[in-house]
C-alpha cells in the first residue's frame, strides 16, 4: 500500500525518500505487532491461545486472566513491592546524586576531573559484574530476602546514572541567575535548590522517571536475594508463572500488560511538554 | 571562569570544602555498597567459598579450573558470537532507523514515539513476549511462517542451536535498536542542511550524500553507543536466561548464565566470581576508552 502511493507520486519523492518511508514502515510493524499480540494474548481464555490456528483477534474476548492474576496469585504484592522498590530508590537516588551532579557541573574545585570519571566508570558498570558480591553483602548484613536489601544495593546502577545525565543539564542552566541570586544575598545551598534545582526539574523529573524505570523491572538482583513469595517483586512473580509445558500465557501477557502501564504512564509524562523528549543518553539496558 | 582569575587561597579552600560536602553522600554509598563489596568478591574469587560455606583461600585454583573448563570456555564463545551480531544488527538497523527520522513527513513525532516504546518496556516483559511468540505451542510465529509458506512444519525454535541463539540475538535488537536510533538521530539533526543541498548541486547521488556527509558526522556517536551497548550486551543475563536458559545442549550459555548457574546453582559462589573478575580486564578496556571520550578536557580543576 504503502509503496503503492509512493510510486505515484514519484516524481516529487526521491528513491531515498521511498526506501526511508518503506523502512519506517517496516520498523512500525516490528515494534507494535509484538506488542498487539501480547494484548490479544491477554484477552485470550486458556483454551483460545493454545488453538492450532492463532486468533489475530480474540474470538471470545474475557477478562478471566486478569482476573486470575489479580486475585488467585501475589501479582498485586509483587507490583507493590516493586513500586515501594522504586519509588524509594529513585527518590534516594535524586536525593544523593543531585547535589554531586551540581559540584561536577558548576563547582571548580579539586578533584573535579577524579569525581567526575567515578561517575561514569560506576555508570558503564554492568550490573552483573557485581551481583554476587552484592548477594554476599546482602546477605553478611542479613537482609536477604528482604525489599529492604534490594532497596540498599539498586542505587549502585541508578546513583551513577542520574548524575551522569544530569551534569549536562545543571551545566546548561544560565550561570547569570546564579551570580545575580548570590548578589541578592542566596548561599550557595540556597542557589542551588532555589534557584537551579527548579530551572533544572525537566531534566531531573525525566532522570527520576529513568531510575524508576531501570528498578521497576529489574530482575537479577531480586532473583539472587528473593526467594519468599511476600518479597518477591513483579518481574519474579511473572517468571514464576511459567511451569509445565503448557503455561498460561493469557495471564503472563496480563501481567506484562499491567506491568507497562505505570512505565507507559511516566513515559509520556517524560516525553510531554514540559520535558520536551529529552530521551538521548541512554540507560542501562 | 572569572572565578579561577582570581585566585584566592581563602575563596578556592571554600569551594573545594563546598565541593566536597555536596559529593560526600554519593562517596560514602560508592564507597560501602559498591566498592567495599567488589573488592570482598575479587578476595572471594581466590577462596572456595560456596552458599553457607566457609571460605579458605585457594589461590588461582578457580582461575585455573576456568580456563580448562570447556563449558566456561564455550560460553566466551557463545558471549561473543550473541554480542557481534546483536550490536551489529542494533547498529545497523538503528542508523537506518535515525536516517528514516530523520526526513520530514507527517506524524514524525508519533511515529518516533511508538518507535521508542520496546526500549521503554521492562526488559523481562519484552523476553516473556518474545518467548511467547516463538513457543512451539500456540506461538504465533510458525503460524505466520507457515502462512506465508516459509516453512512446512513448525519449528522448534528453543530445540536447536542455530534457532535459539537466532531468538535471543532478535530479542535483545528489537529491544536495543531505539537506544542507537535515538542517539544517531539527535547528532542527525545538528548536521546542517545547507551540505546536502550543495552535494545535491554537484550531482551526489544517496550513497556519496551518505558516505561523505552523514556518516563522517555520525562516526563518533555511532562508535560512543556501539560501545556502550557492546559493555552491555556482553553482560546480558536475564534475556537469555529466561529464553532458553542457556540450552539447547550449551549452545546459549552466554558467560552470565555460565556465572550464574556456577555461583547460584552448583552454589560455588568463589568460581563465579572469578568469571566475573576475568571479564572485568577487557570491560575495562571499553570503559577507559569511553571515559576517555566522553570527558572532554574542558581545562577545569583536576
Amino acid at each position: 500500500m504503502e509503496e503503492a502511493r509512493n510510486l505515484k507520486k514519484k516524481k516529487k519523492i526521491s528513491a531515498g525518500q521511498v526506501i526511508s518511508r518503506i523502512w519506517i514502515v517496516v520498523m512500525l510493524t516490528a515494534a507494535i505487532f509484538p506488542i498487539y499480540w501480547m494484548l490479544n494474548t491477554s484477552l485470550k481464555s486458556q483454551g483460545e491461545i493454545y488453538a492450532r490456528i492463532p486468533t489475530m483477534i480474540p474470538q471470545n474476548i474475557t477478562l478471566e486472566a486478569y482476573e486470575y492474576l489479580l486475585l488467585e496469585t501475589n501479582f498485586v504484592s509483587g507490583l507493590r513491592n516493586s513500586l515501594i522498590i522504586s519509588v524509594f530508590v529513585s527518590l534516594f537516588s535524586i536525593l544523593v546524586a543531585y547535589p554531586a551532579a551540581y559540584s561536577i557541573a558548576r563547582v571548580r574545585f579539586k578533584g573535579r576531573k577524579f569525581f567526575s570519571k567515578v561517575v561514569l566508570f560506576t555508570y558503564l558498570l554492568p550490573t552483573s559484574v557485581l551481583y554476587i558480591p552484592l548477594y554476599m553483602f546482602v546477605s553478611s548484613l542479613k537482609l536477604s530476602n528482604n525489599i529492604l536489601g534490594l532497596m540498599l544495593i539498586y542505587p549502585t546502577f541508578t546513583l551513577p546514572y542520574v548524575a551522569w545525565i544530569l551534569i549536562p543539564h545543571i551545566a546548561s542552566i544560565p550561570l547569570e541567575l546564579e551570580e545575580a541570586a548570590k548578589v541578592d544575598g542566596c548561599t550557595r545551598f540556597g542557589a542551588m535548590y532555589r534557584i537551579v534545582f527548579p530551572l533544572a526539574l525537566p531534566g531531573i523529573v525525566s532522570t527520576t522517571i529513568f531510575a524508576f524505570a531501570m528498578c521497576w523491572g529489574e530482575y537479577l538482583y531480586a532473583l539472587v536475594n528473593i526467594s519468599s513469595r511476600e518479597m518477591q517483586t513483579f518481574p519474579l512473580v511473572l517468571s514464576a508463572l511459567i511451569y509445565g509445558d503448557m503455561p498460561p500465557w493469557n495471564e503472563l501477557m496480563a501481567g506484562a500488560i499491567l506491568a507497562c502501564i505505570p512505565i507507559l504512564i511516566v513515559y509520556m509524562i517524560s516525553n510531554s511538554a514540559l520535558v520536551g523528549g529529552k530521551m538521548a543518553g541512554g540507560v542501562k539496558q | 571562569m572569572e572565578r579561577t582569575d582570581r585566585k584566592r587561597r581563602g575563596i578556592r579552600a571554600a569551594e573545594n570544602r563546598f565541593a566536597w560536602t555536596l559529593n560526600i553522600p554519593l562517596v560514602l554509598y560508592l564507597v560501602c555498597v559498591l566498592m567495599f563489596p567488589m573488592l570482598w568478591g575479587i578476595y572471594i574469587s581466590f577462596t572456595n567459598k560456596t552458599i553457607g560455606g566457609t571460605a579458605e583461600f585457594i589461590g588461582l585454583r578457580n582461575y585455573t579450573r576456568l580456563l580448562t573448563d570447556r563449558e566456561y570456555l564455550n560460553s566466551i564463545v557463545n558471549t561473543l558470537k550473541f554480542t557481534f551480531f546483536a550490536i551489529l544488527f542494533k547498529a545497523l538497523f538503528g542508523t537506518m532507523m535515525a536516517l528514516a527520522l530523520n526526513t520530514e513527513f507527517k506524524g514524525r513525532n508519533l511515529v518516533r514515539a511508538i518507535l521508542m516504546v520496546p526500549w521503554t518496556l521492562p526488559n523481562i516483559v519484552a523476553v516473556y513476549n518474545w518467548k511467547w511468540i516463538f513457543n512451539t505451542n500456540g506461538g504465533v510465529a510458525n503460524y505466520l511462517l507457515r502462512t506465508l509458506g516459509l516453512i512446512e512444519s513448525d519449528l522448534i525454535w528453543f530445540g536447536y542451536a542455530g534457532l535459539a541463539m537466532f531468538t535471543i540475538i532478535l530479542t535483545n535488537v528489537w529491544r536495543g535498536t531505539p537506544f542507537f536510533g535515538m542517539s544517531v538521530l539527535a547528532k542527525l539533526q545538528t548536521i546542517s542542511s545547507d551540505y546536502y543541498e550543495a552535494a545535491q548541486i554537484d550531482g551526489a547521488n544517496i550513497w556519496h550524500r551518505f558516505r561523505y556527509i552523514t556518516f563522517p558526522e555520525i562516526r563518533d556517536v555511532l562508535l560512543l553507543t556501539t560501545l556502550m551497548s557492546t559493555i552491555w550486551t556482553l553482560n546480558e543475563f536475564e534475556s537469555v536466561w529466561l529464553l532458553t536458559g542457556g540450552g539447547p545442549n550449551g549452545s546459549t550459555q552466554v558467560m552470565n548464565v555460565f556465572s550464574y548457574r556456577t555461583a547460584m546453582m552448583q552454589m560455588m559462589l568463589g568460581r563465579g566470581i572469578a568469571v566475573a573478575v576475568i571479564a572485568i580486564p577487557f570491560l575495562m578496556l571499553i570503559i577507559s576508552y569511553l571515559v576517555k571520550r566522553m570527558l572532554p578536557d574542558d581545562g577545569g580543576e583536576r
